[in-house]
């Protein structure tokens, strides 16, 4: 089922007003001329359909609907546009041309969302994205008819950021299917949306999404603003806008999180933050998005927070293994060598006897090949894919083994490394990894634990110089604040993270009679005794309180 | 702010960053970086006084031949090779070895030095320095002294566990020091700080070959089930200062060790009234000396030594269910520990060195006594009043109460 | 930069690490042999005592910097020759500290690298993060000082479990009296690395609460000698102070000394880590500290003077000394004679000339 409602096309036309053609321009009093103007801006596109009418009793006034085939829906326009003006207006042709629009729109027309527009712009904008135009002979204002729709894929699972449990279903390409995924999930009314076109030649819609009350008023200015100043030819996905809105351009880091799932949105609006849903992606924008953003999941919530802060440390774990798991074994063995254990040492030199390479251009290199596996994995249709991950993993693997040309111990290093870049939940922090990796590489080669040290501080430094919309990139580690590491690294239970209610008031508490007990205690020990009546009290408190 | 940051600056640090990282490659390879399979690793050396001057340290380094050890084309050659350097420094002996390998010698993982009877008792304070002062080798090597034959001789033996000689000689000191043994790790820095102990010195391991030395050397020596020539770790080594003065076995030398406070785990003998012998293990054993000086001219040392055992071998007709036997075993127990560590005392005394710590018992009880009697604390070792305390305590007789001799 | 505000949290750690900094891995106050220990929790405390006049000034003049008041107490005749005088004094002491970095590095691991290259390497990082600002260093400093703790506390657990710690050989404690302790205090370590922290009264201005923020940074001065001196105590137990008053990195050896079934084992790499990012952020913030001079003095703007004052460090800590023995023998001269005028002297000739006026200008009103 796709989704009709744009809450957004009057804003939306708003903006288009706005476009670099100059002066604004008005329909033509007459309609063919009018039509013959839209067919020649269209460059008398085969899609472009004029369905032209007769309104009232013979010989009628003169009218026109113009639609884009493929992006309308023709259901809609059939029974609700079409059949409404030519069963409705009849009545109505009385009255003079230049209210016929008005009434037309107060009483003939059975679609739902519906406008006047007076601007030539706006109409072949409205037209363009798939609305119809009505337009009047003798009139130089349009009906604008909401007849969006179409065929869109369908919802389905997400293909990135899988979960084992929690929602299933992730955003299309279509955005008002994605604002109701979104609105389905967060019924409140202080759920804000502010529409935009971005893109001077796409038009493309994009929304700004926010929570009143939740994100600051600072911050969506801000992103407004930011937003207004976007100057692009086309927006094709989220990834363009990002772009030119994030604060620095120059980092591997990303400083905007994206995701295809409507819980993560919601839930990121709930935490103040704002999101920006551009039409024809299903990914969606969240800002302000720090560091540790990037390491978790939606599963954490849905799963025990002892679990979750599990596998919270194993994504930060992977991170460091991504980023220096080659490095320091390069490190390890051509600087270091007398820190690796005496027998773990002889086999690593075992291994390298006949190997032709340098330890570092091996790893170079097999670094270098895992990369290629992987562009190719990803890019393959998926079912040569499989073939692909198989014959580079296995039989590429253990040829070069077998052969000598690498050692074994550097295909386990650049698996483990390859192997823990996708253990992290966001692929652009996976990928911003396993650019740094390579830096920490050449350090290592040259400098050992020296280069790899300094390359630590500059890149912490260089990650403490960023700033997403304001927000310190490390933060809440640095600065440090002690309330926000409550869902950092770790993800403490629920009850503990909502600031302001105690948990007695989040927990459902057993009844006492239900409470897990070994049957004596009150007897065998005052205090309890003592505690349980006060306890008593305060549940009697509690249900005098209004809910 | 943020429009200013991208002035001139950083396109100036990015070109000077970029220019940099363009010369790195190039330097790749050089420097500090050393492949590893450009490294000859060295387990252990043996350090040998040479006959003349000129060549006063024979330096043998025991390399590891990684393939024959892990790797899948062994040749099946000896696992280790032993290369040998003179020279009149331990540097330039180094050197000299070195030039005869294909590879850099790399003592970062040297677990062993040997070091030869002979050199040990002219005096090892030279070799000490080079140990102490080189950042490639550890300070948790392990010393030896070899008994009454070359250095060399025990780099050069092929023993049955480890295919690394030095590491087996690690295994068995590490096993000896656990159980049942006198031996107990000696690393480079205890030495060091053995040899500064004013009127003391060190004890170190004693290492020996035993059996058949000629064949020692060659995979011969493990073709038969009873290996001609055997590893052995035997012995302390007792030094004045830097030199060896002699040598403690037995008894003494386990009492040595208890009053250094190293025996994890040891047997005690006590003779039974019918003849034979009732065996203890003791499993744990805590000294602690201590001093009492007023008058440091006259010092009184006190060895308190508390000692847990259990009984282990008991063929006798004693009643180990009643208490009282088995107080009376424990008074003998204890009497066995004070007349080991009596004798470990005494042998100290013979040999004129407080490798014990009596004198640093002294210097933690009156700081300016010592000051006053450290330079003449040999004589006062050799008179001073010694006290031992000694408690033992039988906490069980593990899983039999009396022997099935007592219901005959 | 002006409007710039430092968190405390912030200022806690970088002063921490700028104490720790080198004196962690150094022989701290060996002078008074196994009794280190001692002389610098006394150094720390009068470290404290002398930052207490550094942070009266600051609190007379919470919006200038040192060379800020210097020139407006003493007049601009005298106080821009003094303002340089410890710009130079600021750059000097980063150029020792990336020498004596250099230095220990090349001696512990790097032995065949050039120290230029050393240094290059770690003044163009010092350069890369001043030039994202002081707030970055800051900020840096509070990821690498959790780092720096994690290593502490690693290493102490590992040392216990190899059973290397004899506390006996911190005993008898001072022995020969209060004397010697008192001597080391005096010649080394209420100077070094205590006194350094004049250079703090640069950074003071972007403290985001003057009231509270000096106290803060000696309550970072007051752990630093806690932890210095607990690092002091372990290296004497584990090694005795014989080898430590011998070893001009005796964290090395102390740490090396762990070996647990020799699987973990010769973790001093991890002491290059610390002597690595001590130096560091110890370098930056003097570096730091003469930037802000500069361009307070010369009125340029901080980011221009960067790469210059950079060469200038680099080249310094080139031409310092011949050797270590000399670079060390001179450092032990300037830390008894030149650093005490600095540190103490102007500071106070300051402090004086603070206390008289604003006795007058509060008299006036009554």
């Amino acid at each position: 089922m796709t989704a009709r409602r744009d809450s957004g096309t009057q804003s939306g036309a708003k903006a288009a007003g706005a476009r670099a053609d100059g002066a604004e321009r008005r329909l033509s009093l007459d309609l063919h001329e009018s039509l013959r103007n839209i067919q020649a801006e269209v460059g008398y596109s085969p899609d472009i359909k004029v369905r032209e009418i007769r309104l009232g009793p013979a010989p009628g006034i003169q009218a026109a609907a113009v639609h884009l085939s493929g992006l309308t829906d023709a259901q809609l326009l059939n029974e609700f546009v079409m059949g409404a003006l030519l069963q409705n207006a009849e009545e109505l042709t009385d009255n003079p041309v230049d209210e016929l629009p008005k009434l037309l729109l107060g009483r003939a027309l059975e679609v739902g969302e519906a406008a006047i527009a007076e601007d030539w712009n706006e109409t072949l904008i409205a037209v363009l994205s798939g609305d119809t135009a009505i337009l009047l002979d003798g009139c130089t204002v349009a009906i604008i008819c909401g007849t969006r729709g179409g065929e869109w894929r369908s919802v389905s699972e997400p293909t990135s950021q899988l979960v084992v449990r929690g929602p299933k279903d992730g955003f299309v390409e279509s955005i008002a299917t994605n604002i109701s995924l979104v609105r389905r999930r967060l019924r409140s009314p202080k759920l804000r949306l502010e529409s935009m076109k971005i893109g001077t030649e796409t038009q493309t819609t994009v929304v700004l999404m926010y929570v009143k009350g939740f994100a600051s008023d600072d911050l969506v200015g801000e992103v407004r603003k930011r937003l207004e100043k976007v100057a692009i030819d086309e927006v094709l996905e989220s990834g363009f806008i990002e772009e030119l809105i994030q604060d620095k351009t120059i980092t591997p880091f990303p400083t905007i999180y994206n995701t295809e799932r409507p819980d993560v949105v919601v839930g990121n609006l709930l935490e103040g933050r704002v999101a920006i849903l551009v039409d024809g992606t299903p990914f969606v924008l969240i800002l302000p998005a720090v560091f540790t953003q990037f390491f978790q999941s939606a599963e954490d919530y849905s799963q025990r927070f002892d679990i979750a802060i599990l596998m919270r440390v194993v994504r930060y774990l992977s991170f460091i293994v991504l980023i220096l798991g080659p490095s320091v074994y390069i490190a390890l063995t051509t600087y270091h060598y007398e820190m690796l254990p005496t027998t773990l040492l002889i086999n690593l030199l075992a291994q390298r006897e006949n190997v032709p390479f340098p330890a570092f251009v091996e790893a170079m290199l097999m670094e270098i090949a895992f990369e290629f596996l992987r562009e190719a994995g990803v890019r393959m249709p998926r079912v040569i894919g499989q073939t692909v991950s198989v014959v580079g993993a296995l039989i590429l693997g253990s040829a070069v083994v077998e052969a000598g040309i690498i050692t074994p111990i550097m295909v386990i290093v650049v698996a483990l490394t390859g192997i823990a870049s996708f253990a992290i939940p966001a692929y652009n922090m996976a990928i911003a990894g396993r650019l740094i990796r390579f830096a920490f590489l050449l350090l290592a080669g040259m400098f050992g634990f020296y280069g790899i040290t300094l390359g630590l501080i500059v890149m912490i430094a260089h990650m403490n110089s960023l700033r997403s919309f304001g927000i310190p990139y490390l933060s809440p580690f640095v600065p440090l604040s002690v309330r926000g590491q409550k869902d950092t690294l770790l993800r403490l239970p629920m009850w503990m993270m909502n600031p302001g209610k105690s948990p007695q008031q989040m927990r459902a508490e057993l009844p006492k009679s239900m409470q897990i007990t070994t049957g004596h205690e009150a007897v065998l020990s005052p205090a309890i005794k003592k505690n349980e009546e006060m306890d008593r009290k305060r549940e009697g408190g509690n249900s005098n309180e209004p809910e | 702010m943020n429009r200013n940051r991208r002035g001139i600056p950083v396109r100036r640090s990015l070109l000077l960053f970029s220019a940099l990282l363009a010369l790195m490659p190039l330097l790749t390879g050089c420097w500090d970086s050393v492949e590893l399979n450009r490294r000859a690793i060295v387990s252990g050396v043996a350090i040998d006084r040479g006959e003349t001057e000129a060549d006063k340290y024979v330096l043998s380094f025991q390399v590891i031949v990684s393939e024959e050890i892990s790797g899948e084309k062994a040749r099946g050659i000896a696992p280790v090779a032993l290369y040998t350097g003179r020279g009149r420094t331990m540097f330039e002996a180094l050197a000299n070895a070195s030039r005869q390998t294909a590879r850099f010698l790399s003592l970062g993982h040297v677990r062993v030095l040997v070091i030869s009877e002979k050199f040990a008792r002219e005096g090892i304070r030279d070799i000490m320095d080079v140990l102490e002062r080189e950042s490639d080798t550890r300070l948790t090597s392990l010393m030896f002294i070899s008994k009454g034959q070359p250095a060399k001789d025990l780099m050069s033996t092929m023993t049955v566990f480890s295919k690394i000689p030095a590491n087996d000689l690690v295994e068995k000191l590490e096993t000896t020091s656990k159980q049942f043994g006198y031996n107990y790790r000696m690393e480079v820095d205890e030495v060091i700080r053995g040899i500064q102990i004013r009127g003391g010195g060190p004890t170190i391991n004693g290492v020996q070959t035993t059996g058949d030395k000629e064949n020692a050397g060659s995979n011969d020596n493990l073709k038969t089930i009873a290996p001609k020539a055997i590893l052995r770790v035997t012995g302390l080594a007792a030094f004045k200062d830097d030199k060896l003065k002699g040598w403690l076995e037995g008894e003494t030398a386990l009492g040595t060790a208890l009053l250094q406070n190293q025996v994890k785990e040891f047997p005690s003998l006590v003779e039974d009234r019918e003849g034979g012998y009732i065996a203890f293990n003791v499993y744990q054993s805590t000294v602690k000396i201590a001093a009492k000086a007023k008058d440091p001219e006259h010092p009184l040392i006190i060895v308190n030594i508390s000692q847990q055992a259990a009984l282990k071998e008991g063929p006798s007709t004693l009643d180990y269910s009643d208490p009282e036997v088995i107080e009376g075993l424990s008074d003998r127990l204890t009497a066995e520990t004070k007349n080991m560590i009596q004798l470990a005392v005494q042998e100290a005394r013979r040999l004129g060195s407080d490798y014990i710590g009596f004198g640093e018992a002294l210097r933690r009880e009156n700081p300016r006594g010592w000051n006053r009697v450290k330079d003449h604390w040999e004589e006062l070792f050799k008179t001073c009043e010694v006290k031992i305390n000694a408690d033992a305590v039988i906490r069980h007789t593990d899983m039999r109460g009396n022997s099935f001799q007592v219901n005959k | 930069m002006g409007s710039v505000r430092i968190g405390l949290s912030q200022f806690f750690s970088i002063a921490l690490l700028f104490e720790l900094g080198t004196a962690l891995v150094v022989n701290l106050g060996i002078l008074s042999g196994k009794d280190a220990w001692v002389s610098i929790l006394l150094g720390g405390l009068a470290g404290i005592l002398v930052f207490l006049g550094y942070a009266y000034l600051y609190w007379k003049h919470p919006d200038l910097t040192f060379t800020g008041y210097t020139t407006k107490l003493l007049g601009k005749a005298i106080g821009v020759p003094v303002s340089i005088a410890y710009i130079v004094l600021y750059l000097n002491l980063a150029a020792r500290d990336m020498r004596d970095g250099g230095t220990m590095l090349a001696m512990a691991t790097m032995h065949h690298t050039p120290l230029f290259i050393l240094s290059t390497l770690m003044i163009l990082s010092s350069a890369y993060v001043l030039h994202k600002g002081i707030e970055v260093l800051t900020r840096t400093s509070l990821v690498f000082l959790m780092i720096v703790l994690l290593i502490g506390l690693f290493s102490t657990i590992m040392l216990m479990l190899s059973g290397s710690i004899n506390l006996n050989r911190l005993l008898p404690v001072m022995e020969t009296g209060i004397q010697p302790v008192l001597e080391s205090v005096v010649r080394q370590s209420y100077m070094f690395p205590f006194g350094e922290m004049v250079c703090f009264t640069m950074l003071m201005p972007y403290l985001s609460n003057s009231r509270k923020g000096p106290w803060v940074i000696m309550g970072a001065m007051l752990t630093a000698a806690l932890l210095l001196a607990y690092t002091m105590a372990l290296n004497i137990s584990v090694l005795g102070a014989d080898i430590v008053e011998r070893s001009p990195l005796p964290l090395m050896p102390a740490i090396s000394k762990i070996s647990i079934s020799d699987f973990i084992q010769r973790v001093d790499i991890f002491v290059v880590m610390v002597l690595i990012i001590g130096v560091f952020f110890k370098m930056s913030v003097f570096f730091a500290a003469a930037l802000i001079g500069i361009s307070e003095v010369f009125k340029l703007p901080y980011r221009k003077m960067l790469y210059p004052a950079a060469l200038i460090i680099l080249l310094t800590s080139m031409v310092d000394a011949r050797s270590f023995i000399e670079h060390l023998d001179e450092g032990g001269r300037l830390l008894y004679t030149v650093y005490p005028f600095f540190m103490i002297v102007v500071p106070a000739v300051l402090i004086l000339v603070t206390a008289v006026k604003s006795h007058f200008s509060e008299r006036r009103p009554d």
